[in-house]
């Protein structure tokens, strides 16, 4: 042999038995199975991201009807009790209802209002002044 | 089938899969071939091959025909098989010579070659070519492609490519025959 054409060409690299048979499947296979990432990731991002949003939409609401609630309390309990009283006294005839009326509060501030009425609790002795004061002042 | 053929199949959605399937039985042998010569290793070729037809189906839509389908293809598997020629040499921190080492011993171990000692000696000849030249050389000397096939495939100009081939038997019969 004295140059490289006196070398048979031969080629040296089969593939075992079947394996093209095989072949395009197993690729489809692999192709299909990148696929449901995309399904995935959109479901991940709705999780992630929609779904914490969602959460804290519902505990802004619920916050802000708290605080409404908390401003009706803080209304009524800035009334000092002499103001309320001087009130009741100049209203001779002033029916809880019509006091209500003339009020003019709100379906909720009267409930809270009456809710709050009920709720207090004064001692006996506190009571009992406001009685005889009451009947100082011929209400 | 006509690669325009193909290329119809493929681009309508309802065919897709079926067009695909018979682009790969169409280019399969061919791949393989390119791809395990430059490999040695039949695993490692599966390996590479299956990526080359992945990226194929990725990238199918991008494919213009400015160029001929066989030669979009073969652009494909050649940089498939010098990125993983380059990972290998990356992962191990092995220089050149450990890879051609390494794929000079995968040599040994195929039964193709056995008792075969001119051609075991040419194929660990080639192995101690650059990857590109080896490239070059296997698709001259073995696939029968012409030059300005070769040039569009790797992006080199006809006349770097027959230096290249030039040398690459110069240094093999050097190897095999002196």
């Amino acid at each position: 042999m004295k140059n490289f054409e006196d070398i048979p060409k031969k080629d040296l690299f089969g593939a075992p038995e079947g394996y093209f048979d095989a072949l395009s499947g197993r690729i489809s296979a692999r192709i299909e199975q990148a696929k449901p990432r995309e399904v995935k990731t959109a479901f991940r991002y709705t999780l992630q991201y929609v779904l914490p949003l969602i959460i804290i939409a519902v505990a802004g609401v619920l916050w802000f009807t708290k605080q409404e609630v908390k401003e009706t309390e803080s209304l009524l309990a800035s009334i000092e009790t002499e103001e309320l009283l001087s009130y009741l006294a100049e209203a001779d005839d002033l029916s809880y209802e019509e006091f209500i009326n003339e009020m003019n509060p709100t379906t909720e501030e009267a409930e809270a209002l009456e809710e709050a009425v009920f709720e207090l609790q004064w001692a006996d002795e506190s009571m009992n002044d406001l009685l005889e004061e009451l009947d100082n002042q011929n209400l | 089938m006509e690669d325009k053929d193909l290329l119809d199949k493929i681009r309508n959605p309802e065919t897709l899969n079926y067009g695909f399937n018979l682009l790969v039985r169409a280019y399969q042998q061919r791949v393989y071939s390119h791809v395990r010569k430059m490999v040695i290793d039949h695993d490692d070729a599966d390996d590479v091959t299956q990526e080359v037809f992945i990226k194929i189906h990725k990238y199918i839509g991008n494919f213009r025909e400015d160029s001929q389908l066989f030669t979009w293809i073969y652009k494909i598997a050649t940089n498939e098989c010098l990125s993983f020629l380059q990972r290998k040499k990356r992962r191990f921190f092995l220089p050149i010579g450990d890879v051609a080492g390494e794929l000079s011993a995968k040599l040994d171990a195929q039964p193709g070659l056995s008792g075969d000692e001119i051609q075991l000696k040419l194929q660990k000849a080639l192995l101690q070519l650059p990857d590109k030249q080896r490239l070059v050389f296997n698709m001259k000397y073995y696939e029968d492609l012409t030059y300005e096939q070769i040039a569009e495939i790797t992006n080199t100009s006809v006349g770097a490519l027959k230096a290249s081939y030039h040398h690459a038997v110069k240094k093999i019969e050097e190897f095999v025959i002196h």
